[in-house]
Protein backbone atom coordinates (compact mmCIF):
# COMPACT_ATOMS: atom_id res chain seq x y z
CA UNK A 1 0.00 0.00 0.00
CA UNK A 2 3.08 2.33 0.37
CA UNK A 3 3.74 2.04 -2.90
CA UNK A 4 0.43 3.78 -3.62
CA UNK A 5 1.61 6.67 -1.36
CA UNK A 6 4.61 6.74 -3.13
CA UNK A 7 2.69 7.44 -6.57
CA UNK A 8 1.49 10.26 -4.84
CA UNK A 9 -2.14 9.47 -4.94
CA UNK A 10 -2.91 11.49 -2.36
CA UNK A 11 -0.06 13.92 -2.79
CA UNK A 12 -2.49 16.55 -4.70
CA UNK A 13 -5.70 15.23 -4.02
CA UNK A 14 -8.59 16.26 -1.67
CA UNK A 15 -10.83 18.91 -2.67
CA UNK A 16 -10.41 20.10 1.60
CA UNK A 17 -8.60 23.40 1.63
CA UNK A 18 -7.84 22.86 5.58
CA UNK A 19 -5.54 24.82 7.71
CA UNK A 20 -3.42 24.54 10.56
CA UNK A 21 -6.39 27.50 11.72
CA UNK A 22 -9.01 25.67 10.73
CA UNK A 23 -8.32 22.56 13.37
CA UNK A 24 -10.12 22.84 16.86
CA UNK A 25 -8.22 23.99 19.55
CA UNK A 26 -7.96 21.30 21.32
CA UNK A 27 -6.17 19.51 17.98
CA UNK A 28 -3.62 22.66 18.36
CA UNK A 29 -2.75 21.99 21.83
CA UNK A 30 -2.30 18.30 20.87
CA UNK A 31 0.12 19.04 18.48
CA UNK A 32 1.95 22.03 20.68
CA UNK A 33 1.92 19.64 23.22
CA UNK A 34 4.75 17.11 21.70
CA UNK A 35 7.01 20.51 21.01
CA UNK A 36 9.57 21.83 23.71
CA UNK A 37 8.57 24.85 25.18
CA UNK A 38 11.16 26.88 23.32
CA UNK A 39 9.20 25.57 20.06
CA UNK A 40 6.15 26.09 21.22
CA UNK A 41 6.66 29.82 22.16
CA UNK A 42 7.63 30.10 19.08
CA UNK A 43 4.13 28.95 17.53
CA UNK A 44 2.41 32.42 18.58
CA UNK A 45 2.92 33.96 15.59
CA UNK A 46 -0.68 34.54 15.68
CA UNK A 47 -3.64 35.94 17.73
CA UNK A 48 -5.37 32.08 18.06
CA UNK A 49 -2.16 30.34 18.59
CA UNK A 50 -1.30 32.86 20.93
CA UNK A 51 -4.31 32.48 23.35
CA UNK A 52 -4.50 28.88 22.56
CA UNK A 53 -0.65 27.99 23.91
CA UNK A 54 -0.51 30.41 26.78
CA UNK A 55 -3.83 28.96 28.21
CA UNK A 56 -2.44 25.52 27.76
CA UNK A 57 -1.08 23.80 31.45
CA UNK A 58 1.59 21.50 31.72
CA UNK A 59 0.68 17.37 31.74
CA UNK A 60 2.50 17.09 35.15
CA UNK A 61 3.88 13.25 34.19
CA UNK A 62 4.98 13.89 30.82
CA UNK A 63 6.41 17.61 31.07
CA UNK A 64 9.47 18.70 30.32
CA UNK A 65 12.35 18.76 32.48
CA UNK A 66 14.72 21.04 33.18
CA UNK A 67 17.27 19.26 35.82
CA UNK A 68 19.59 22.14 36.94
CA UNK A 69 17.93 25.87 36.95
CA UNK A 70 18.73 29.05 38.80
CA UNK A 71 16.99 31.59 38.85
CA UNK A 72 18.07 34.72 39.77
CA UNK A 73 15.97 38.19 40.30
CA UNK A 74 17.45 41.33 40.96
CA UNK A 75 16.51 42.86 44.34
CA UNK A 76 14.47 45.59 42.48
CA UNK A 77 11.02 46.10 42.41
CA UNK A 78 11.26 48.34 39.40
CA UNK A 79 12.62 46.07 37.18
CA UNK A 80 12.33 42.46 36.52
CA UNK A 81 15.40 40.44 35.53
CA UNK A 82 15.67 36.97 35.70
CA UNK A 83 18.53 34.57 34.64
CA UNK A 84 18.50 30.87 33.57
CA UNK A 85 21.91 30.22 33.77
CA UNK A 86 23.44 27.54 31.59
CA UNK A 87 23.22 25.07 33.24
CA UNK A 88 19.21 24.27 32.22
CA UNK A 89 18.86 23.15 28.35
CA UNK A 90 19.46 26.53 27.45
CA UNK A 91 22.07 29.65 27.52
CA UNK A 92 22.01 32.33 29.95
CA UNK A 93 19.49 34.56 28.92
CA UNK A 94 17.25 36.45 30.67
CA UNK A 95 13.49 37.15 30.86
CA UNK A 96 11.73 40.39 29.63
CA UNK A 97 12.61 43.54 32.28
CA UNK A 98 9.31 44.87 32.50
CA UNK A 99 7.65 42.89 35.94
CA UNK A 100 4.74 42.23 34.13
CA UNK A 101 5.52 40.21 30.97
CA UNK A 102 8.36 38.86 33.06
CA UNK A 103 5.90 37.01 35.29
CA UNK A 104 3.86 36.57 32.33
CA UNK A 105 6.71 34.30 30.77
CA UNK A 106 7.44 32.55 34.15
CA UNK A 107 4.21 31.56 34.25
CA UNK A 108 4.41 29.78 30.77
CA UNK A 109 7.39 28.03 31.86
CA UNK A 110 6.32 27.19 35.07
CA UNK A 111 3.27 25.64 33.01
CA UNK A 112 5.12 23.78 30.56
CA UNK A 113 8.61 22.23 32.53
CA UNK A 114 8.99 20.70 35.63
CA UNK A 115 12.14 21.92 37.79
CA UNK A 116 14.90 19.66 38.66
CA UNK A 117 17.08 21.50 41.22
CA UNK A 118 15.91 24.74 41.32
CA UNK A 119 18.13 27.46 43.02
CA UNK A 120 16.04 30.36 43.13
CA UNK A 121 17.17 33.98 44.13
CA UNK A 122 14.86 36.33 44.86
CA UNK A 123 14.13 39.83 46.96
CA UNK A 124 11.03 38.97 49.10
CA UNK A 125 9.85 41.98 49.60
CA UNK A 126 9.15 42.66 46.03
CA UNK A 127 5.76 42.40 45.12
CA UNK A 128 6.16 40.90 41.84
CA UNK A 129 8.95 38.47 42.85
CA UNK A 130 6.85 37.14 45.61
CA UNK A 131 3.56 36.74 42.89
CA UNK A 132 6.59 34.93 40.96
CA UNK A 133 6.69 32.52 43.98
CA UNK A 134 3.14 32.00 43.84
CA UNK A 135 3.03 31.06 40.42
CA UNK A 136 6.51 28.54 41.08
CA UNK A 137 4.44 27.12 43.57
CA UNK A 138 2.57 25.07 41.10
CA UNK A 139 5.49 24.22 39.41
CA UNK A 140 6.83 20.93 40.59
CA UNK A 141 10.04 21.43 42.24
CA UNK A 142 11.81 18.22 43.56
CA UNK A 143 14.55 20.03 45.11
CA UNK A 144 14.82 23.74 46.07
CA UNK A 145 17.38 26.23 47.05
CA UNK A 146 16.27 29.17 48.63
CA UNK A 147 18.03 32.49 48.94
CA UNK A 148 17.19 35.46 49.60
CA UNK A 149 18.90 37.77 47.70
CA UNK A 150 19.08 40.63 49.99
CA UNK A 151 22.32 40.66 51.59
CA UNK A 152 22.60 43.68 52.82
CA UNK A 153 23.40 43.03 56.47
CA UNK A 154 21.80 46.19 57.42
CA UNK A 155 18.95 46.74 56.24
CA UNK A 156 16.10 46.21 58.47
CA UNK A 157 13.56 43.39 58.88
CA UNK A 158 10.74 44.29 56.91
CA UNK A 159 7.28 43.99 58.53
CA UNK A 160 6.46 41.75 55.17
CA UNK A 161 8.78 39.25 56.40
CA UNK A 162 6.01 36.99 57.80
CA UNK A 163 4.69 37.05 54.76
CA UNK A 164 8.14 35.48 53.02
CA UNK A 165 8.51 32.53 55.83
CA UNK A 166 4.29 31.82 54.39
CA UNK A 167 5.71 31.50 51.21
CA UNK A 168 8.49 29.31 51.43
CA UNK A 169 6.70 27.22 54.09
CA UNK A 170 4.17 27.02 51.35
CA UNK A 171 7.06 26.49 48.53
CA UNK A 172 8.90 23.79 50.97
CA UNK A 173 5.30 21.82 51.43
CA UNK A 174 6.00 21.00 47.71
CA UNK A 175 9.47 20.47 47.68
CA UNK A 176 12.52 18.25 49.07
CA UNK A 177 14.43 21.13 50.22
CA UNK A 178 18.30 20.99 49.76
CA UNK A 179 19.43 24.09 50.77
CA UNK A 180 18.09 27.26 52.28
CA UNK A 181 20.34 30.16 52.32
CA UNK A 182 18.54 33.17 53.90
CA UNK A 183 20.47 35.82 54.36
CA UNK A 184 18.96 38.29 57.01
CA UNK A 185 20.45 40.96 59.21
CA UNK A 186 18.37 39.51 62.20
CA UNK A 187 15.58 37.14 62.83
CA UNK A 188 12.81 37.50 65.50
CA UNK A 189 11.73 35.06 67.11
CA UNK A 190 8.12 34.62 65.16
CA UNK A 191 10.70 33.62 62.06
CA UNK A 192 13.43 31.61 63.84
CA UNK A 193 9.96 29.22 65.39
CA UNK A 194 8.89 29.30 61.43
CA UNK A 195 12.58 28.25 60.50
CA UNK A 196 12.27 25.55 63.38
CA UNK A 197 9.32 24.57 62.07
CA UNK A 198 10.39 24.24 58.39
CA UNK A 199 13.56 22.48 59.16
CA UNK A 200 11.39 19.89 61.51
CA UNK A 201 8.84 19.21 58.62
CA UNK A 202 11.22 19.17 55.78
CA UNK A 203 13.91 17.27 54.33
CA UNK A 204 16.71 20.61 54.57
CA UNK A 205 19.92 19.93 53.56
CA UNK A 206 21.78 22.85 54.37
CA UNK A 207 20.82 25.74 56.09
CA UNK A 208 23.11 29.23 56.34
CA UNK A 209 22.01 31.90 58.52
CA UNK A 210 23.60 35.08 58.51
CA UNK A 211 23.12 36.45 61.60
CA UNK A 212 23.69 39.35 64.46
CA UNK A 213 25.69 37.99 67.05
CA UNK A 214 23.35 38.17 69.52
CA UNK A 215 20.78 36.19 67.61
CA UNK A 216 23.20 33.57 66.60
CA UNK A 217 23.38 33.22 70.50
CA UNK A 218 19.60 32.80 70.57
CA UNK A 219 19.61 30.57 67.60
CA UNK A 220 22.47 28.46 69.16
CA UNK A 221 20.57 28.32 72.35
CA UNK A 222 17.22 27.61 71.09
CA UNK A 223 18.33 24.94 68.19
CA UNK A 224 22.07 23.91 69.29
CA UNK A 225 22.26 24.84 72.65
CA UNK A 226 20.92 23.03 76.30
CA UNK A 227 17.49 23.14 74.96
CA UNK A 228 17.65 21.98 72.00
CA UNK A 229 20.73 20.12 71.97
CA UNK A 230 20.28 18.51 68.52
CA UNK A 231 19.69 20.18 64.89
CA UNK A 232 18.73 18.73 62.40
CA UNK A 233 20.37 19.01 58.94
CA UNK A 234 19.09 17.10 56.31
CA UNK A 235 18.21 13.55 57.97
CA UNK A 236 20.41 13.37 59.99
CA UNK A 237 20.87 14.94 63.84
CA UNK A 238 23.91 16.42 64.44
CA UNK A 239 24.68 17.50 68.50
CA UNK A 240 26.93 20.20 69.50
CA UNK A 241 27.33 22.41 72.30
CA UNK A 242 27.02 25.88 72.62
CA UNK A 243 27.57 29.38 73.03
CA UNK A 244 30.04 31.23 70.66
CA UNK A 245 33.22 29.69 71.92
CA UNK A 246 31.95 26.18 70.26
CA UNK A 247 31.21 27.92 67.15
CA UNK A 248 35.26 27.68 66.60
CA UNK A 249 35.19 24.42 67.66
CA UNK A 250 32.61 22.73 65.86
CA UNK A 251 34.54 24.95 62.87
CA UNK A 252 37.69 23.04 64.10
CA UNK A 253 36.38 19.87 64.14
CA UNK A 254 34.15 19.52 61.45
CA UNK A 255 35.55 16.46 60.74
CA UNK A 256 34.78 14.98 63.41
CA UNK A 257 31.45 16.63 64.21
CA UNK A 258 30.19 15.10 60.56
CA UNK A 259 27.77 17.79 58.67
CA UNK A 260 27.13 20.97 60.84
CA UNK A 261 25.54 24.01 60.17
CA UNK A 262 28.59 25.98 61.08
CA UNK A 263 27.68 29.40 62.96
CA UNK A 264 31.15 31.34 63.29
CA UNK A 265 32.04 34.37 65.82
CA UNK A 266 29.90 37.25 64.43
CA UNK A 267 28.51 35.37 62.04
CA UNK A 268 29.87 37.54 59.20
CA UNK A 269 31.44 33.97 58.11
CA UNK A 270 29.20 31.31 57.59
CA UNK A 271 30.11 28.17 56.48
CA UNK A 272 27.90 25.00 55.16
CA UNK A 273 28.45 21.59 54.74
CA UNK A 274 29.46 18.42 53.71
CA UNK A 275 28.22 14.86 53.88
CA UNK A 276 25.03 16.16 54.54
CA UNK A 277 23.09 13.49 52.34
CA UNK A 278 22.78 14.52 49.20
CA UNK A 279 26.70 15.00 48.44
CA UNK A 280 29.91 16.09 49.58
CA UNK A 281 30.19 19.83 48.42
CA UNK A 282 31.75 22.08 50.61
CA UNK A 283 31.79 25.60 50.57
CA UNK A 284 32.92 28.32 52.97
CA UNK A 285 31.37 32.13 52.20
CA UNK A 286 32.95 35.04 54.19
CA UNK A 287 31.91 38.48 53.79
CA UNK A 288 34.31 39.72 56.28
CA UNK A 289 36.16 37.62 58.61
CA UNK A 290 39.33 37.60 61.29
CA UNK A 291 43.06 36.22 60.65
CA UNK A 292 41.90 33.26 62.49
CA UNK A 293 38.81 32.50 61.27
CA UNK A 294 40.27 32.28 57.59
CA UNK A 295 42.76 30.04 58.97
CA UNK A 296 40.09 27.45 60.24
CA UNK A 297 38.17 27.72 57.11
CA UNK A 298 41.12 27.18 55.00
CA UNK A 299 41.86 24.12 57.37
CA UNK A 300 39.02 22.50 56.69
CA UNK A 301 38.57 23.11 53.49
CA UNK A 302 42.45 21.43 53.08
CA UNK A 303 40.88 18.60 55.63
CA UNK A 304 38.52 18.12 52.87
CA UNK B 1 -15.63 -38.34 3.62
CA UNK B 2 -16.03 -34.77 1.77
CA UNK B 3 -17.77 -32.77 4.17
CA UNK B 4 -19.39 -29.27 2.69
CA UNK B 5 -17.15 -26.41 4.01
CA UNK B 6 -18.96 -23.29 4.62
CA UNK B 7 -16.68 -20.43 3.62
CA UNK B 8 -17.46 -17.66 6.12
CA UNK B 9 -16.15 -13.98 4.21
CA UNK B 10 -15.57 -11.25 6.94
CA UNK B 11 -18.70 -9.17 8.33
CA UNK B 12 -18.53 -5.78 5.81
CA UNK B 13 -19.81 -2.23 6.73
CA UNK B 14 -20.63 0.81 4.42
CA UNK B 15 -19.88 3.89 5.20
CA UNK B 16 -20.91 6.98 3.32
CA UNK B 17 -18.64 10.11 2.90
CA UNK B 18 -20.64 13.70 2.76
CA UNK B 19 -20.12 13.95 -1.45
CA UNK B 20 -22.25 10.48 -1.29
CA UNK B 21 -18.97 8.17 -2.34
CA UNK B 22 -19.97 4.82 -0.70
CA UNK B 23 -17.06 2.44 0.62
CA UNK B 24 -17.29 -1.13 1.98
CA UNK B 25 -14.76 -1.83 4.68
CA UNK B 26 -14.04 -4.91 6.72
CA UNK B 27 -15.63 -4.83 9.81
CA UNK B 28 -12.42 -5.77 11.63
CA UNK B 29 -10.64 -3.15 9.89
CA UNK B 30 -12.71 -0.02 10.92
CA UNK B 31 -13.15 -1.08 14.65
CA UNK B 32 -9.91 1.27 15.17
CA UNK B 33 -12.62 3.89 14.68
CA UNK B 34 -14.53 4.70 18.22
CA UNK B 35 -17.14 6.36 16.05
CA UNK B 36 -17.97 4.40 14.04
CA UNK B 37 -17.49 1.31 16.30
CA UNK B 38 -20.05 2.51 18.78
CA UNK B 39 -22.45 3.72 16.29
CA UNK B 40 -22.23 0.00 14.82
CA UNK B 41 -22.56 -1.52 18.35
CA UNK B 42 -25.50 0.64 19.40
CA UNK B 43 -27.58 0.36 16.58
CA UNK B 44 -27.06 -3.75 17.18
CA UNK B 45 -25.46 -4.26 13.12
CA UNK B 46 -23.37 -6.82 14.15
CA UNK B 47 -26.75 -9.13 15.01
CA UNK B 48 -28.29 -8.48 12.32
CA UNK B 49 -28.31 -10.59 9.63
CA UNK B 50 -28.59 -8.68 6.39
CA UNK B 51 -26.23 -8.81 3.53
CA UNK B 52 -23.98 -6.40 2.47
CA UNK B 53 -25.59 -5.06 -0.10
CA UNK B 54 -29.04 -4.36 2.13
CA UNK B 55 -27.05 -2.98 4.68
CA UNK B 56 -27.56 0.96 5.57
CA UNK B 57 -24.91 3.21 4.73
CA UNK B 58 -23.08 4.57 7.96
CA UNK B 59 -22.95 8.56 6.91
CA UNK B 60 -19.54 10.42 7.75
CA UNK B 61 -20.88 13.99 7.02
CA UNK B 62 -17.56 15.51 7.92
CA UNK B 63 -15.44 13.14 5.62
CA UNK B 64 -15.11 13.65 1.93
CA UNK B 65 -14.54 10.72 -0.19
CA UNK B 66 -10.49 11.22 -0.67
CA UNK B 67 -9.99 11.51 2.95
CA UNK B 68 -11.97 8.34 3.59
CA UNK B 69 -10.56 6.40 1.48
CA UNK B 70 -7.14 7.37 2.96
CA UNK B 71 -8.57 6.91 6.89
CA UNK B 72 -9.40 3.61 5.46
CA UNK B 73 -6.27 2.76 3.94
CA UNK B 74 -4.50 3.63 7.38
CA UNK B 75 -7.16 1.67 9.13
CA UNK B 76 -6.00 -1.61 7.14
CA UNK B 77 -2.64 -1.38 7.50
CA UNK B 78 -3.12 -0.91 11.54
CA UNK B 79 -5.64 -3.51 12.02
CA UNK B 80 -2.72 -5.60 13.39
CA UNK B 81 -2.36 -3.19 15.96
CA UNK B 82 -2.36 -4.20 19.75
CA UNK B 83 -5.23 -1.67 21.53
CA UNK B 84 -4.00 1.47 23.06
CA UNK B 85 -4.00 2.29 26.38
CA UNK B 86 -5.14 5.27 26.42
CA UNK B 87 -3.75 6.29 29.90
CA UNK B 88 -0.48 4.82 29.33
CA UNK B 89 -0.16 6.91 26.20
CA UNK B 90 -1.29 9.95 28.07
CA UNK B 91 2.06 8.99 30.65
CA UNK B 92 4.68 8.30 27.90
CA UNK B 93 7.36 11.00 26.95
CA UNK B 94 5.80 13.18 24.49
CA UNK B 95 8.11 11.91 21.56
CA UNK B 96 7.83 12.99 17.75
CA UNK B 97 10.55 10.75 15.96
CA UNK B 98 8.74 7.14 16.67
CA UNK B 99 6.12 7.49 13.82
CA UNK B 100 6.75 4.06 11.87
CA UNK B 101 8.17 4.48 8.32
CA UNK B 102 5.01 3.63 6.46
CA UNK B 103 3.30 6.26 8.22
CA UNK B 104 5.63 8.67 7.86
CA UNK B 105 5.11 8.12 4.09
CA UNK B 106 1.76 7.73 4.12
CA UNK B 107 1.49 11.12 5.60
CA UNK B 108 3.96 12.86 3.36
CA UNK B 109 1.32 14.68 1.44
CA UNK B 110 -0.27 18.08 1.10
CA UNK B 111 -0.87 20.33 4.42
CA UNK B 112 -4.38 20.99 3.29
CA UNK B 113 -4.83 16.41 2.83
CA UNK B 114 -2.96 16.29 6.38
CA UNK B 115 -5.30 18.45 7.99
CA UNK B 116 -8.47 17.05 6.33
CA UNK B 117 -7.17 13.80 7.40
CA UNK B 118 -6.66 15.19 11.34
CA UNK B 119 -9.86 16.62 11.85
CA UNK B 120 -11.28 13.07 10.24
CA UNK B 121 -9.50 11.34 12.68
CA UNK B 122 -10.56 13.57 15.81
CA UNK B 123 -14.52 13.05 14.25
CA UNK B 124 -14.08 9.28 14.07
CA UNK B 125 -12.18 8.74 16.65
CA UNK B 126 -9.31 7.07 15.63
CA UNK B 127 -6.57 7.96 18.34
CA UNK B 128 -3.36 6.22 16.32
CA UNK B 129 -3.99 7.93 13.40
CA UNK B 130 -4.39 11.57 14.81
CA UNK B 131 -1.24 10.95 17.04
CA UNK B 132 0.92 10.57 14.26
CA UNK B 133 -0.59 13.25 12.12
CA UNK B 134 -0.18 15.94 15.02
CA UNK B 135 3.18 14.00 15.53
CA UNK B 136 4.04 15.25 11.48
CA UNK B 137 2.44 18.58 12.37
CA UNK B 138 5.33 18.85 15.39
CA UNK B 139 7.74 17.79 13.37
CA UNK B 140 7.18 20.52 10.70
CA UNK B 141 7.10 23.59 13.29
CA UNK B 142 10.37 21.96 15.26
CA UNK B 143 13.06 24.71 14.38
CA UNK B 144 11.65 26.84 13.06
CA UNK B 145 11.58 30.57 13.39
CA UNK B 146 7.76 32.08 13.70
CA UNK B 147 8.54 34.07 10.38
CA UNK B 148 8.94 30.27 8.99
CA UNK B 149 6.40 29.10 11.02
CA UNK B 150 4.06 31.67 9.45
CA UNK B 151 5.23 30.94 5.83
CA UNK B 152 5.03 27.02 5.81
CA UNK B 153 1.12 27.11 7.53
CA UNK B 154 0.35 30.36 5.22
CA UNK B 155 -0.11 32.16 8.62
CA UNK B 156 -1.46 35.68 8.50
CA UNK B 157 0.27 38.18 11.27
CA UNK B 158 -3.18 39.74 12.64
CA UNK B 159 -0.63 41.22 15.95
CA UNK B 160 -0.63 44.76 16.30
CA UNK B 161 3.01 46.06 16.58
CA UNK B 162 2.68 46.32 20.39
CA UNK B 163 1.57 42.89 20.42
CA UNK B 164 4.20 41.77 18.22
CA UNK B 165 7.03 43.49 20.28
CA UNK B 166 5.91 41.79 23.39
CA UNK B 167 6.68 38.50 21.69
CA UNK B 168 9.21 39.45 20.26
CA UNK B 169 11.38 40.39 23.89
CA UNK B 170 9.24 37.35 25.34
CA UNK B 171 10.59 34.77 22.45
CA UNK B 172 13.89 36.63 22.61
CA UNK B 173 15.54 34.76 25.65
CA UNK B 174 14.94 31.32 24.38
CA UNK B 175 16.16 32.00 20.73
CA UNK B 176 19.87 30.55 19.35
Amino acid sequence: MGNRLVEGKWREKGSSSASLLDLPNEIIEKIFSHLNFIDRSKCRVNRKLRKIESNMKMEKESGELWEHVQIKCTPSSEKARIEFVPICPYRKELLPESPHLCLEAFERICNSVKFGLLSLSVDFTSKWQLKMLQTLRMATAQLLLIKDHRGNRDSPVRESEHLNFRFIRLLIKRSEVVHINFVCSSLSFEQIFCLREIIRHSTVGRLSLHLTEEMATTVTDRWMGVRYSSFVAGSRIVRTNRHIPIYSRVLRNTKEEGNVLTLHGHLETFVYYKNNGFGHSVKICMEKHSAETLRDAKRILHRM
Amino acid sequence: FLFPIKMTSPRMIKLTSNDDKTFEVERDVIKQSVTVNTLITDLNMDDEDVSVENQMAIPLPNVDAATLEMVITWCKQHREDPPRNEEEEEKKEKRTDDIPEWDKTFLDVEQSVLFALILAANYMDIKGLLDNCCKTVANMIKGKTPDEIRKHFNIKNDFTPEEEEQIRKENAWCED
